[in-house]
């Protein structure tokens, strides 16, 4: 079975540190993710599956896939039902 | 470039990542108290947060926490505005009116190190001289109105440099005719500002700004005629200048942009810096200011009343100065009313200060 690939809204206004995400699509409220989320959110700047977005913050993070699975996953379906995140074929 | 670390907490922000930072600093919590609480045009507390995530301020992690839930509110500001930024220009040309982004997301995403770096209180857009009144009435719909009634709307769509409209939610929009109210805006040809462009994205939509060199005559505006300069417009002129050689800027003076007044910005915001590269510590050297430019830019550090009056002289013939000045003695009822002023007590004010 082929993986859902996932990129972040062309429409969306955001900004981000390594602290925190603040992002809109408009004319919705800003949402505010503090914590590593800005990571996910620079590698959706091109469409990737989740399991492609875990190795790379894997490497970068030299942090196990395994603890950063979950973590990924529910940031993408955070995002998701916001329209930050859409999936693309 | 230099190595700085004996300088105030507040100058070193102003320059972080224009200057070599230097030894890492500690703060404590008053410290940080202090940056949280400062005035929020001097930009501070996203530098601070910059700077803290980059190791090269040290607080405690409660602190750290504080400084980053500040920043992240201002970033969610930045987005609000950016969003309301977008309905402002696609209502603007729905009504067939260009328009330039000024300063705030344009700096941010142009000019700054990285756009969480700068914030922003409203949204500014500049509109042909001879449209700001067509720009104000096709906002109406977005729930923006004046925030005072001009003196008069035709005075306001001759001679006022901007009107600050508010929106439903609390947010500003400034709407300028002119990048500086007074004699200085007034010289600068007007159709200049639309001849040149650098486009900026903001949520997938192309806007426009001003181009790069403008930008910088903008901010050396802004900061040396705006009225309250802080750290913000320091860091806007010094990083705009980086961007910007003095041979560019040579080009534009011929547009009617006072050397005078670059000159005072640049030289207020390098203060103590040392943040100005050799072609513009040398541009600095080569320039004679006009003592009258000189005389000019003090007075636009005192009352609108001051500008006015600088404005009223430099206006020509009789007819001119009679109608600039006929709005301003005999105001808008609504202007009164939006100043809290009785017409008595105007023309008492008016009589007194004769």
């Amino acid at each position: 079975m082929t993986e859902m690939r996932y990129q972040r809204s062309p429409h969306a206004v955001w900004r981000a540190s390594s602290s925190f995400l603040v992002a809109a699509v408009p004319p919705r409220s800003p949402t505010r993710i503090t914590g590593s989320a800005s990571a996910v959110w620079a590698l959706l700047a091109q469409p990737r599956t989740v399991n492609e977005v875990v190795r790379e913050l894997s490497t970068v993070a030299n942090t196990a896939p395994e603890r950063l699975h979950a973590h990924v996953a529910d940031l993408v379906a955070q995002l998701l039902p916001l329209q930050l995140v859409e999936m693309v074929a | 470039m230099s190595v700085t670390t004996d300088r105030p907490i507040v100058d070193r922000l102003a320059t972080l990542g224009l200057v070599e930072w230097g030894t890492p600093l500690t703060l404590d919590a008053a410290q940080v108290d202090a940056l949280l609480t400062s005035r929020s045009h001097e930009g501070l507390v996203c530098l601070l947060g910059a700077a803290v995530e980059r190791g090269l301020v040290d607080v405690e992690p409660a602190d750290g926490a504080r400084v980053t839930e500040a920043w992240t509110e201002l970033m969610a500001s930045a987005v609000q505005l950016d969003t309301l930024l977008l309905q402002v220009t696609e209502a603007l040309t729905a009504a067939g009116i260009d328009s330039r982004v000024l300063k705030g997301v344009a700096v941010a995403t142009l000019d700054e190190v990285d756009p969480s770096w700068r914030s922003y209180n409203d949204v500014d857009v500049l509109v042909p001289a001879d449209k700001l009144l067509p720009a104000v009435d096709a906002l109406v719909d977005l729930g923006l109105k004046p925030i005072a009634a001009p003196v008069s709307r035709r005075w306001a769509g001759r001679n006022s440099k901007s009107l600050t409209l508010l929106h439903e939610s609390g947010m500003q929009v400034d709407v300028h005719r002119m990048l500086a109210a007074g004699p200085f805006g007034a010289r600068l040809r007007p159709g200049c500002l639309f001849e040149q462009a650098q486009p900026l994205e903001v949520g997938g939509v192309s806007l426009t700004a001003l181009s790069d060199t403008q930008r910088f005559l903008h901010a050396c505006y802004h900061a040396a005629l705006g009225g309250v300069p802080g750290a913000r417009h320091r860091r806007d002129v010094l990083l705009l200048a980086n961007a910007n050689a003095p041979i560019a800027v040579d080009a534009h003076f011929a547009d009617g942009w006072s050397q005078a007044v670059v000159a005072a910005a640049l030289k207020w915001a390098d203060a103590g810096a040392d943040a100005l590269g050799a072609d513009w510590t040398t541009w600095l050297g080569s320039r004679t200011v006009d003592p009258a430019d000189g005389a000019l830019i003090a007075a636009y550090g005192g009352s609108f009343r001051d500008i006015a009056k600088a404005e009223l002289r430099a206006t020509r013939g009789p007819v001119g100065k009679a109608r600039y000045q006929a709005a301003l003695v005999w105001p808008s009822r609504a202007n009164l009313v939006s100043r809290g002023k009785t017409r008595w007590q105007h023309v008492r004010g008016l009589v007194a200060r004769r």
